[in-house]
């Protein structure tokens, strides 16, 4: 699904310039489930931006989905990005002028779905999340794990090909933190492709595979057992 | 999408209530005064555009080409009309008429009903629409004055009599009463025109009065003219005048005419300020203008305060980002959120205007025959405000909705640099406006105040003016018994009385020395004139009630047949009678004591200190006091200082007893010269309610301008209180910016205000001059509303736990 090649990603300022990725090569299969670890710094969370689509590489190249996207324009950057991606942030990252329901059918309604099939699919999607007696409530009503599920019920309700996290559970406790790691590993077993970004190690062996970066390049691929 | 986008917008607005209050204040203040000065503007555009004819007809003007420069003003000879109507095919109808202050002697009050009376000739009917509801007062009767009252007056005066066909009589100030037979009845005349009235009445004219004469001498009457549809008013104004100039050969014809569109009457006569009903095209662009930078100030404010919260946004735009939203998708988003927020402070602004219409109207001393409430004015206005909610909304979306998403992810801020110099511009703007209407503000405030208490020469205070009128053989007894009233000082019989202008005669003059001849006022005055407005005798006396001479009545003498040498014998005594002189007079045309002068037409016998008989809009001009003992003129009443409080009731009862038919027409003369500056009063009125609204939007807009700024450097301050600065410390260093804008705002404004001012004061003789002072108060005051605006945040954010902006990161 992802086949990243001597990637490169530079932050300028007016006199220092900061390599983020150094030439990184990764390639993340259909239907597997990622984690990207790293020390602060190591680029882990500029990689996850650009095969979001939220961010554009100095050099390399960005196969998705067998089509070159490293050079797509904003625009069509995020048509593929609204189709085929979903998102789940550490601070959630919830509209708060918007209802539980609200927020969920929020992508729905940028991809252009028609009102009725909306309902049953954020309904569906609240249901499996366990979050469906919360649909009327704002997000500062409820619990930070609740949130959570609320985001990731946001990110799947596309059916995206490709869910990207960064640290999903770095504002959870453990309890919650577990929750929403099952949440991702079931969503994963039904065939969705998973890229998450973690300083837990508790967190990364929920993944098949642990990339370590450093400096802005790979430097050690653990397959998990 | 636009449901869920108004959905939102309102859970926002509930949820920052104190931005959304000051926004929508903010917008629907400057929205009502935008409405209320344009319902006056369209109001004063309206006059006289109701008739039907309104096209075809005009007003005569005459121009008076033996005085250089003299302006022009709106009487013409009586016969002209009837001439032009008689020569010029052109010419459809003319029609003489004017409004003119009557009092008709109905209902229970002694004194009889004040009305203002069209007075005009039976082509009315061509001119103008009436609806006539009872009776036929199209069809004159003979014999009468026709007189037409309108339903409301039927109402008022009348209600459950039929007064048609019966006759009423006048009250008169002068002469014996007028009758007038009520030929009918019409519906309401319009507010709106110039010649607005209670009732018509229609006279007929003598014959004579229709012919005109070649010599150029006869009476002047305000007359209208009735062109035929298709008459180019300017061919046919040269064509007048040429045929004039041969109708008067071989004199050259001492008057040319013009004809003034009768939709122009009410506006464009600054030339004829005797005019009862009239507005100003000054007035009008005054008006539009202010309501322009009110709107502009509005939506500047908008467009600050939605910007500032560009940071709490961030999130949200970037989450919409990250899900797919499109940048047209987020700019339709923030817009309508303009868009609502015009529209709820519209329906606001709609109430206010209904709170302050009759305010308005009490300022500008009539109704407003528009309303803004009519379909066709809101429909209107709802473009309009939609287009300016657009417009104003279109940079805030566009600035909110360019956070790129990745930004959230970084928790990064968008640089402000260009929005913040933006925002500095629309703030500096707002505050020369501001400090622009403020030294206005002062500058009228501070020359009424110098005029009130400029010395006029003679006592204003505990001085009443009985209304001009001929009191007859008994006026000498009359003023004798009012002398004998407790609290009464003295009293005067006198052509002319304080606050009615210069005088009513007057004389040209060539100075010695000068080529341009000058006006010298002459005004008759008994013996006790000098006494009652307590003008000072420099030197020689004033007049005695002993001495014949003294004691000449000017108008019987006029009166008089007189021929051959005894007309001469008149106009010798006339011309040699004693008069008393002003210094200034004295000095200017060189009149000793005692010594007969042309200049002065009589034999100055003393001369008084100088006082002001104009308003101080006018210089000092030179003044003669004749000795007259005339029964026709004001009476002016000088009360003592402390006279019994029924000394007003006590002057009435003795007027009744001698004059049981005159009313009692006062008027205290303090109050007169007040009036002179009505204007400027109305104008410094005008100019304080609007610098307050002014300054408080720009107000809101700079609250807002530092509620971005703080946001911005949030982090800054945090540290700078880690490593030891104190709250007055970053207070101060958060307002230094803002009071220097201040600052720049006053550098721009002081020279435009001045400037503008100075143009102002030219329509006084006796004007203060521009100190800086004023300029460098106007700073102050606004310096000092902006450092109270800001500190409010300022404070806030340097009493803020450090620890919470730092954490935040």
């Amino acid at each position: 699904m992802i086949k990243i090649t001597d990637l490169e990603k530079f932050y300028r300022t007016e006199e220092v310039e900061t390599i983020a990725l150094n030439k990184l090569s990764i390639e993340v299969k259909t239907g597997e489930f990622v984690a990207i670890m790293g020390p602060s710094g190591c680029g882990k969370s500029t990689l996850l931006n650009i095969i979001g689509l939220l961010d554009d590489p100095d050099g390399g190249s960005y196969i998705f989905n067998d089509t070159e996207v490293a050079h797509f324009n904003e625009r069509k950057r995020a048509d593929l990005r609204k189709h085929n991606i979903g998102f789940v942030f550490q601070s959630f990252n919830l509209i708060d002028e918007l209802t539980v329901f609200e927020n969920v059918e929020l992508p729905l309604i940028y991809t252009g779905v028609a009102a009725a099939d909306r309902v049953k699919r954020v309904e569906e999607v609240l249901d499996k999340m366990q979050i469906m007696h919360r649909r009327n409530h704002y997000p500062q009503q409820l619990s930070g794990g609740q949130q959570q599920r609320v985001a990731i019920a946001r990110a799947v309700v596309n059916k995206p090909k490709l869910i990207l996290a960064d640290e999903p559970t770095g504002n959870l406790d453990s309890s919650n933190g577990n929750e929403v790691m099952e949440l991702l590993t079931d969503l994963n077993e039904q065939g969705t492709t998973i890229v998450m970004v973690t300083h837990s190690e508790h967190d990364a062996r929920y993944s098949h595979r642990i990339i370590r970066l450093l400096d802005g390049h790979t430097v050690m691929e653990n397959i998990m057992i | 999408m636009f449901i869920s986008n108004l959905l939102i917008t309102l859970r926002s607005l509930r949820k920052n209530k104190v931005y959304s209050l000051i926004n929508i204040v903010g917008l629907s203040a400057g929205l009502a005064a935008c409405l209320l000065v344009a319902a006056i503007v369209i109001d004063e555009l309206s006059y006289d555009k109701q008739w039907t004819k309104a096209d075809r007809i005009y007003r005569t003007i005459s121009v008076n080409n033996r005085v250089k420069g003299s302006d022009r003003f709106p009487l013409t000879f009586t016969g002209l009309g009837p001439s032009l109507k008689k020569d010029f095919p052109e010419v459809e109808d003319y029609c003489r008429m004017s409004v003119i202050g009557d009092r008709l002697k109905i209902g229970a009050n002694s004194d009889g009903v004040a009305v203002k009376n069209l007075m005009a000739e039976a082509s009315v009917w061509n001119f103008l629409d009436f609806k006539v509801t009872e009776g036929n007062p199209k069809k004159y009767i003979e014999g009468y004055a026709n007189l037409i009252i309108t339903e409301k007056f039927k109402q008022e005066h009348f209600k459950g009599q039929d007064p048609v066909g019966k006759i009423y009589y006048t009250i008169p100030e002068w002469g014996s009463p007028q009758q007038y037979l009520v030929t009918g009845v019409v519906k309401e005349l319009p507010l709106n025109t110039h010649l607005r009235a209670d009732v018509i009445s229609i006279t007929k004219y003598r014959p004579t009065d229709d012919e005109l004469a070649k010599e150029e001498y006869g009476t002047f009457s305000t007359q209208y003219l009735l062109l035929k549809p298709g008459t180019d008013v300017n061919k046919f104004t040269a064509k007048v005048n040429n045929w004039y100039t041969k109708f008067t050969a071989p004199n050259k014809p001492g008057y040319s005419y013009l004809f003034q569109p009768f939709k122009d009457v009410y506006l464009k006569s600054d030339f004829s300020e005797a005019q009862p009903v009239h507005g100003s095209m000054r007035n009008i662009y005054i008006f539009s203008a202010v309501a322009v930078l009110l709107l502009v100030i509005a939506c500047f404010n908008f467009m600050t305060l939605t910007t500032s919260r560009v940071f709490s946004r961030m999130q949200e735009t970037g989450v919409r980002k990250v899900l797919g939203a499109s940048k047209r998708q987020l700019i339709i988003r923030y817009i309508t959120e303009s868009v609502l927020f015009f529209c709820l402070a519209f329906v606001l602004a709609g109430l206010l205007y209904k709170v302050f219409v009759p305010y308005i109207e009490t300022y500008m001393g009539h109704q407003l025959v528009f309303s803004a409430y009519n379909a066709s004015f809101i429909v209107a206005a709802i473009i309009a405000v939609l287009a300016v909610s657009i417009l104003t909304g279109i940079y805030p979306a566009w600035y909110l909705s360019q956070p790129q998403p990745i930004t959230i992810l970084r928790n990064q801020l968008p640089s402000g640099s260009q929005l913040n110099w933006l925002k500095k511009t629309l703030v500096v703007g707002q505050f020369v406006i501001s400090i622009g209407i403020i030294i206005a503000t002062l500058v009228v405030h501070y020359q009424l105040n110098y005029i009130s208490k400029i010395d006029l020469g003679f006592d204003k205070n505990n001085l009443v003016k009985l209304e001009y009128s001929s009191w007859g053989n008994s006026g000498e007894r009359f003023k004798q018994q009012l002398k004998q009233l407790p609290g009464i000082e003295s009293v005067s019989i006198t052509s002319w009385s304080p606050g009615i202008g210069a005088v009513n005669m007057s004389t040209e003059i060539p100075v010695p020395g000068q080529t341009a001849k000058i006006v010298v006022n002459h005004m008759r005055g008994d013996a006790d004139l000098p006494a009652v407005l307590k003008v000072k005798l420099k030197s020689g006396r004033v007049f005695s009630p002993d001495l014949r001479t003294d004691n000449i009545n000017g108008d019987s003498l006029n009166q008089l047949q007189l021929d051959g040498v005894k007309g001469k014998i008149r106009d010798s005594v006339l011309n040699s009678r004693p008069v008393i002189v002003t210094e200034y007079t004295a000095k200017l045309l060189n009149v000793k004591l005692n010594e007969k002068a042309k200049s002065v037409e009589g034999i100055p016998v003393g001369i008084i200190s100088d006082f002001h008989n104009e308003s101080l809009h006018f210089g000092m001009k030179p003044c003669v006091i004749d000795a007259d003992k005339s029964n026709n003129g004001y009476i002016l009443i000088r009360l003592k200082p402390n006279h019994p409080a029924n000394s007003l009731t006590a002057i009435n009862t003795l007027l009744k007893s001698i004059y049981p038919d005159k009313p009692f027409l006062y008027e205290w003369v303090g109050d007169v010269i007040d009036a002179q500056y009505k204007n400027e009063a109305k104008l410094k009125q005008l100019f304080f309610c609007f610098s307050m609204l002014i300054v408080f939007l720009s107000c809101l807009g700079l609250f807002g301008l530092i509620t971005f700024n703080i946001q911005q450097r949030v982090k800054e301050i945090g540290i700078r209180k880690v490593l030891g600065a104190s709250v007055a410390g970053i207070a101060t260093m958060l307002s230094t910016d803002f009071v220097k804008l201040v600052i720049l705002a006053l550098a721009i404004a002081a020279p435009l205000a001045g400037y503008l001012m100075t143009q102002w004061l030219q329509d006084f003789a006796y004007r203060i001059t521009l100190n800086w002072w004023i300029f460098g108060l106007a700073g102050l005051i606004a310096i000092l509303i902006a450092v109270i605006t800001i500190s409010f945040q300022a404070i806030k954010a340097a009493l803020a736990n450090p620890v919470k902006s730092l954490r935040s990161e």
